[in-house]
């Protein structure tokens, strides 16, 4: 049994402007990681591969450094990896993102389970995952923080608020994945630096037999008419001395709290 | 009482312990700029350590090194955790008849301050503080269970309040931008704001920024960037029922950070004229976290590979990259430069926080009485002038 997980690359950076003219995100360093969802889309593929039979690849569609997020999957069990890098994807709406990513599995496959993260922490859509199934023909479960499979079908646990279903598909499916879902597994510093030599195959547009023009900017369906950068309010306050003091502080501030928002104070 | 107003830009430790230092001084009226929040530079991505003897800072300098623990230690008594004092011990492994020597009168050292210390042979007695160790690849190992890591951050925090007891100003979120210098003498400082402050004396404390301070002032600091990437592993035990010491080799070193391990490729072993190490870099451009090389992970699991195994099948948890201001000598940049009364108290590499409470106390007093001391002339600008001119 096959099963395909696709991660993204995010940047880490919190630190990020709104270009005025494009509406794009400009970030003050390059630097990035595996998208926080995709850990667990990674550990659940992680996790069924430990059964004789189950192997699992790992696909990106991302820049030269995206390279990363599969070194991180690889160092954790996958077998092959693929980095999808064109400068025609560049600008892709979730849409153009599904279609490159259907194609790249496609020409892989097939695969019996495809996993994504349920979203990403940038875009945060929550569009490719369905997008995808739609373009490869499967049915899709959201929000599956379980997966069981005997290679014909798969039994997921899909959680929608406090409630969870335990549904049943024929395979193919494909199957997105929230933050939570698991305890991932760290990858090991050893298995880290050996997934950091292994070889990746790069793909680009052509070797897909995908038009350029339907791709990227170009062939985007959506326009981004606005984006608009949200300071968290959120301010900590740090404590510190004794315990007893640290009480202290403590029920002081929750009576600030309770006070400005109104409340009587505390017992 | 006419007073001597001083500014200082950068709120990490630098800045802020001598700012404190200043504010002892009833004829000084201090104002310290921080672009950001107090301690949020290179301060807040730090180890912390100040080991009683390890080769971070030369014996020479000892009583620096003794100044700054004992400066953190009373800060600790005054107030539980405003130091973010952790007293794991430190266990600094020889790989050199020459490492012997020098960790040998760095016990000696810590001993005549009243500490205990002690140079160790017996593998087994090693391997029990440390198990994880591979006491095969080592000659033997100082110990000393009284020294620890501090919070960089939270001495910033702690100095900053203090001064501000004692009527010193500090403005958060206050970047200065341009340094008013009227014939060759610095004036005061003009923030983003477009506020204006008149100054007798501004001294630079913005560690890795100082280049680009320093050419608002007309300078060409001579600090270096070298990569600082810190990665948190988590032990394969999970939990360790034992006090994981700092750990000290020359290439790297480990300390506990809550459950997981902390480790860094040392400051020492980094070669100015490499470029996966040292460079010449925009610090605003750092990430909050990741942002790490291969490179230094491949190097970390190499060494740990021969010297510590227990780590090597760690699970990797998250990393940082910071950098330090680190100069060709390695040692700090502190006092006057080519322009009147801006002077630098920068380039504290991988040492700052051990060096910054010595350093502000000699430097306090030299703004405020004139008096020089051997420290200041031994770190003065002036040598690195001297060194490029050669
Ligand atoms: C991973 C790592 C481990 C380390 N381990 C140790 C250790 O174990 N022991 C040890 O002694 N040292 C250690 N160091 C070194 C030590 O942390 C530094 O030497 C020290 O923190 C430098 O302090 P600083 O105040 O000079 O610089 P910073 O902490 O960088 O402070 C400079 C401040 O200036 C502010 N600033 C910059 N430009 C402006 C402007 N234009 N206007 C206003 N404000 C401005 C910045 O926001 C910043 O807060 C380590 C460093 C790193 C990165």
């Amino acid at each position: 049994m096959k099963i395909a997980v696709c991660v993204k690359y995010v940047p880490v950076d919190s630190k990020v402007d709104v270009d005025p003219k494009t509406h794009a995100l400009v970030r003050s360093s390059g630097a990035g990681e595996i998208n926080p969802a995709d850990r667990y889309a990674v550990e659940m593929a992680r996790q069924l591969s430990e059964e004789d039979g189950v192997s699992f690849d790992v696909f990106t569609m991302g820049p030269d450094g995206a390279a990363r997020a599969l070194k991180y999957a690889m160092a954790l069990g996958a077998e092959k990896a693929v980095l999808l890098s064109d400068i025609a994807f560049a600008g892709s709406d979730t849409l153009g993102t599904a279609a490159v990513l259907a194609a790249a599995l496609k020409k892989y496959g097939p695969y019996d389970l495809v996993l994504t993260g349920n979203a990403s922490n940038d875009g945060a859509t929550g569009q490719v995952g369905p997008m995808l199934a739609q373009m490869l023909g499967v049915p899709d479960v959201t929000n599956a923080v379980e997966a069981e499979t005997d290679g014909k079908t798969a039994i997921l646990k899909k959680k929608d608020g406090n409630t969870l279903y335990t549904l049943k598909t024929a395979l193919p499916a494909l199957a997105s994945v929230p933050f939570g879902a698991n305890t991932p597994e760290l990858p090991t510093l050893r298995h880290q630096v050996a997934a950091n030599q292994r070889e990746f195959d790069t793909v680009s547009a052509a070797d897909l037999g995908l038009d350029p023009d339907t791709l990227g900017q170009a062939g985007a369906k959506s326009i981004v008419t606005d984006t608009v950068n949200v300071t968290a309010q959120k301010q900590g306050i740090e404590l510190i001395g004794s315990v007893d003091e640290k009480a202290r502080d403590f029920a002081d501030t929750v009576d600030k709290i309770q006070q400005a928002i109104g409340g009587g104070k505390h017992a | 009482m006419s007073k001597k107003k001083i500014g200082i830009i950068g709120g990490g430790i630098s800045g802020t312990a001598l700012g404190w230092n200043l504010c002892l001084y009833d004829d000084a009226e201090v104002t310290v700029f921080e672009k950001g929040r107090i301690g949020c530079g290179t301060t807040a991505k730090s180890a912390g350590t100040v080991c009683l003897f390890d080769d971070s800072l030369n014996n020479r300098y000892w009583d620096v090194r003794l100044y700054g623990f004992e400066t953190y230690l009373k800060m600790e008594a005054e107030r539980k955790g405003s130091a973010g004092f952790d007293k794991t011990g430190t266990l600094v492994c020889a790989t050199s008849e020459k490492e012997v020597k020098r960790i040998k009168a760095g016990i000696a050292l810590a001993r005549s301050a009243g500490y205990t210390g002690e140079y160790i042979t017996d593998k087994k007695r090693i391997h029990d503080i440390l198990p994880m160790l591979n006491t095969d690849s080592i000659l033997g190992a100082g110990y000393t269970k009284d020294d620890g890591y501090f919070d960089g951050t939270m001495i910033s925090n702690t100095f900053a309040a203090k001064m501000e007891d004692l009527g010193g100003t500090i403005l958060r979120g206050a970047e200065v931008t341009e340094i008013v210098i009227e014939n060759g003498t610095a004036k005061g400082v003009k923030t983003k704001d477009g506020d204006t402050y008149d100054f007798d004396v501004v001294v630079d404390c913005t560690g890795p920024w100082s280049r680009f301070t320093g050419e608002m002032a007309g300078l060409d600091v001579p600090i270096w960037h070298t990569k600082a990437e810190a990665f948190f592993v988590v032990p394969p035990e999970k939990h360790l029922d034992y006090v994981f010491p700092i750990l000290k080799f020359p290439a790297f070193y480990a300390l506990r950070a809550g459950n997981n391990i902390f480790i860094c490729k040392s400051h020492l072993s980094m070669n100015l004229d490499d470029p996966m190490h040292a460079g010449q870099w925009d610090p605003d451009r750092l990430p909050e976290r990741e942002g790490t090389d291969d490179y230094f992970i491949d190097f970390l699991f190499h060494q740990f590979e021969e010297n510590v195994p227990g780590l090597t099948d760690a699970g990797l948890n998250s990393s940082w990259l910071s950098y330090r201001a680190e100069t060709r000598d390695f040692l700090p940049i502190v006092g006057d430069t080519p322009v009147k009364n801006y002077l630098l108290a920068t380039g504290y590499g991988g040492n700052g926080v051990i060096e910054a409470p010595a350093v502000s106390r000699d430097l306090a007093k030299y703004i405020m009485r004139g008096e020089s001391t051997l420290l200041l002339e031994e770190w003065a600008f002036s040598r690195l002038l001297k060194k490029k001119g050669e």
